[in-house]
C-alpha cells in the first residue's frame, strides 16, 4: 500500500542544513570567495552568464558558489534572479567588428588582414595535468618564474588589440559574391523577445538564435557534432572567431543620442559552410552565428553549426537530421525547462503512481497470459 | 532643446518611496480588484500630497507598478506632469493613439473613447489587451449597474458616477470576442474597482 506522505517540513528544513554544510565542505579550509571564482574560474563564469542570460560576473560567481559549482543549478539561480530585475528597454546592437580583440582566429585563410591573434586559449595545450599547479603559487612561481612571464606578455597584447577595428574574414568573400553576406533586413518588424514570450513555431531565425543564444553548451555541442558526422551534414569552417570586449550602447529618447553603459565581453564564432545551391540560388558559402557572454568558443561554434544546420528549411534543403528540425532542437534546449522536468520526478507521485497500479493490476487480470499462468499453477 | 525637456524636472512629482514593496502591495490590491469585480480596494502605498491633488492615487500607483518601457501608455487628455511622471518613474514610452496603447488612463469619464478604440488583443494572444484606468467621481450615487461572472458568487451592485451608458453597452458588444477584450479599472482617489473583461454589467 502506498501511503502519501504529510509533513516534512522539518526533513526539508534539515536538508537544507545539510545542504549547506555540504556546500561548505571542510572548514578548516579557507571560503571560497566571489573575487576568486570570478577571476580563475572564468570560464564557467561565462557559461553561467550566457546560459543565464545575465551578463553579470558577480552574480554568475555567486551562483557557482552557491550551487557548489553545479553549472546547470547556477544557470537556474540567475535565471530566477532575472525574472525580478526592473527592464529598462534595449540597447543598440552591439558592434563586434569594433571588438577590442583579445584572441580572433580564423580557420579559411592564413593571412587575415589583422593577423590571427591566438590571445589565451587551451588549443595548444598538451592537455597534460600540470602537477605544478597543485603547488601553491608562490613557490610554483619562484621555481619557474612563469607568473613573470605572463605579465610583461600581457601589455604588447593588449597594444595590440587596441591598433585597429579588424574586418570580418566573411567581408573579404564578399568581393566574389561567394558568401552571403549578412544584411539587416529593411522595414523588418522587431524580433520577438524570448524572454518576454513563449517559443512559438514556426520560429524566424532571430528568435532561434535568441533560443541558442541561451541553450545548453552540451545540447548544442552533441547536435552539432551530429552535422559534422553526417546527421545534416553542411561542411563547416571555422570562418572566424573573436573575442574580447565591445561596448554597449544604448539609445535615450529624451537625448536623442546612444549613449555608452559599459562594457561585456564576448565569443563570436562564423561559420562558413557548403551550400550546395537550389534552383534560385547558385552553389555558394552559406554562414551560421554564434555568439556568447564571456569567453565561451565551444558554445559559440557549438551555436552557429546548429544555426546554419536549422537554416536548412529556408534554403531548400531537405531537413532530414535532428539537427535540422527545429521544434526538435529549440524545444529542447534549454536547460533550465529540460533539468526542472527531469528532476521533477523526484518529487511524490504517489497519487500517479497509485492509479498506474490499479491500471495494470487490472489489465493483468484481464490479460489471456496471467489468466493461463494462473490454471498452471492451480493445476501444479 | 535638450534643456527644454529637463528644465521642468523641478515640477516633477516623486514616485513611490520605497518602489520595491510600494509596488509589490499596489499589484497585490489590482489583483484582487480584479479577482473580485465590483469590489473596492484600497491601495496602501504612501504618495506624495502634489499626486494626490492631480490625480487618483490609486491609478497613479498602478501605473507605477506595471508599466515599463514595453506597455506604452496613453492619456486621453494632453496632461504634461503626468507624462512626465510616468516617462521618468516607468520609462513608458507615451502612445498618441489608443490603440497603440498598454495601459491608458481616462480622466474625463463622460468623454471616453468607445471601448473597441482600444487594443482588444488577439485570441492567440488575449493578453495584448489595454487596461483601461477610469477616473470616476464617487463609486455610489450613479446609475446602478448589476454586476456578474467569474469572481462574482452571485451579483453585485454598483453605481459609480459620471460613465455614459453607451460605454456600458458597447462594451457588452464586444462580449462575444472573448478571450479578447479590454479590463478596466474605475479609480477614485485611493480606491479602485476591477471590471475584467469577463465580467457582465447590465443596467438595473
Amino acid at each position: 500500500m502506498y501511503v502519501a506522505v504529510k509533513g516534512g517540513e522539518r526533513a526539508i528544513e534539515a536538508s537544507w542544513r545539510l545542504l549547506e554544510a555540504a556546500r561548505r565542505g571542510d572548514r578548516a579550509e579557507p571560503e571560497l570567495t566571489i573575487a576568486q571564482i570570478r577571476q580563475q574560474m572564468r570560464l564557467a563564469v561565462a557559461r553561467v552568464m550566457t546560459e543565464g542570460s545575465v551578463y553579470d560576473e558577480e552574480l554568475a560567481a555567486l551562483a557557482l558558489k552557491q550551487a557548489a559549482g553545479d553549472v546547470v543549478e547556477a544557470i537556474f539561480l540567475l535565471r530566477a534572479y532575472r525574472t525580478t530585475l526592473p527592464r529598462f528597454g534595449y540597447t543598440c546592437p552591439i558592434d563586434t567588428e569594433r571588438m577590442d580583440v583579445q584572441r580572433r582566429i580564423s580557420a579559411t585563410f592564413k593571412d587575415v588582414p589583422g593577423g590571427q591573434l591566438l590571445g589565451p586559449t587551451y588549443d595548444y595545450t598538451q592537455r597534460l595535468l600540470d602537477f605544478s599547479l597543485l603547488a601553491d603559487e608562490a613557490a610554483a612561481a619562484s621555481a619557474d618564474g612563469v607568473s613573470s612571464a605572463t605579465q610583461s606578455d600581457a601589455p604588447c597584447a593588449a597594444a595590440a588589440a587596441e591598433s585597429a577595428p579588424m574586418p570580418r574574414v566573411v567581408a573579404l568573400l564578399n568581393a566574389e559574391g561567394l558568401i552571403e553576406q549578412e544584411q539587416p533586413t529593411p522595414d523588418a518588424v522587431e524580433p520577438r523577445d524570448l524572454a518576454l514570450e513563449p517559443l512559438l513555431m514556426p520560429a524566424d531565425r532571430a528568435v532561434r538564435l535568441q533560443n541558442l543564444a541561451r541553450a545548453d553548451e552540451g545540447f548544442l555541442l552533441s547536435i552539432g557534432y551530429s552535422t559534422q558526422r553526417g546527421y545534416g551534414r553542411n561542411h563547416p569552417f571555422a570562418g572566424e572567431i573573436r573575442f574580447g570586449t565591445v561596448a554597449v550602447e544604448m539609445e535615450i529618447p529624451e537625448l536623442g543620442f546612444a549613449v555608452e553603459l559599459g562594457e561585456i565581453d564576448v565569443t563570436e564564432c562564423q561559420m562558413i559552410n557548403q551550400f550546395a545551391g537550389s534552383q534560385k540560388a547558385p552553389p555558394s558559402f552559406t554562414q551560421g552565428y554564434g555568439l556568447a557572454f564571456g569567453h565561451s568558443e565551444r558554445k559559440a561554434m557549438a551555436m552557429s553549426l546548429v544555426d546554419r544546420a536549422l537554416r536548412a528549411h529556408e534554403l531548400g534543403e531537405p531537413v532530414e537530421a535532428p539537427a535540422q528540425d527545429a521544434e526538435f532542437v529549440l524545444y529542447h534546449s534549454d536547460n533550465v525547462e529540460a533539468s526542472g522536468f527531469v528532476q521533477h520526478l523526484k518529487l511524490p507521485h504517489y497519487v500517479d503512481f497509485q492509479s498506474e497500479l490499479e491500471l495494470v493490476r487490472r489489465l493483468r487480470a484481464n490479460h489471456p497470459a496471467t489468466r493461463s499462468d494462473g490454471q498452471e499453477e492451480d493445476a501444479a | 532643446m535638450m534643456t527644454d525637456k529637463f528644465s521642468s524636472l523641478d515640477s516633477l512629482v516623486r514616485g513611490f518611496a520605497d518602489p520595491v514593496h510600494d509596488a509589490q502591495s499596489t499589484f497585490r490590491v489590482m489583483l484582487n480588484a480584479l479577482a473580485r469585480p465590483g469590489t473596492v480596494c484600497s491601495i496602501e502605498a504612501v504618495l506624495d500630497e502634489d499626486v494626490e491633488r492631480q490625480w487618483p492615487a490609486a491609478a497613479f500607483a498602478a501605473m507605477l507598478s506595471i508599466a515599463d518601457f514595453s506597455t506604452p501608455v496613453w492619456l486621453q487628455h494632453n496632461d504634461e506632469a503626468l507624462a512626465q511622471a510616468i516617462r521618468f518613474h516607468t520609462g513608458a514610452p507615451l502612445a498618441s493613439a489608443a490603440d497603440a496603447a498598454a495601459f491608458a488612463y481616462i480622466a474625463d469619464a463622460a468623454a471616453m473613447p468607445a471601448p473597441d478604440a482600444f487594443a482588444q488583443g488577439t485570441p492567440e494572444e488575449p493578453q495584448n489587451s489595454a487596461t483601461v484606468f477610469i477616473r470616476v467621481e464617487a463609486f455610489e450615487g450613479g446609475k446602478p449597474l448589476t454586476l456578474s461572472g467569474p469572481g462574482i458568487r452571485t451579483s453585485v451592485n454598483i453605481a459609480p458616477v459620471g460613465i455614459a451608458d453607451a460605454f456600458w453597452h458597447e462594451r457588452a458588444s464586444l462580449a462575444a470576442q472573448a478571450p479578447c477584450g479590454i479590463d478596466c479599472y474605475l479609480v477614485c482617489g485611493r480606491s479602485v474597482m476591477g471590471i475584467p473583461r469577463t465580467t457582465r454589467v447590465e443596467h438595473n
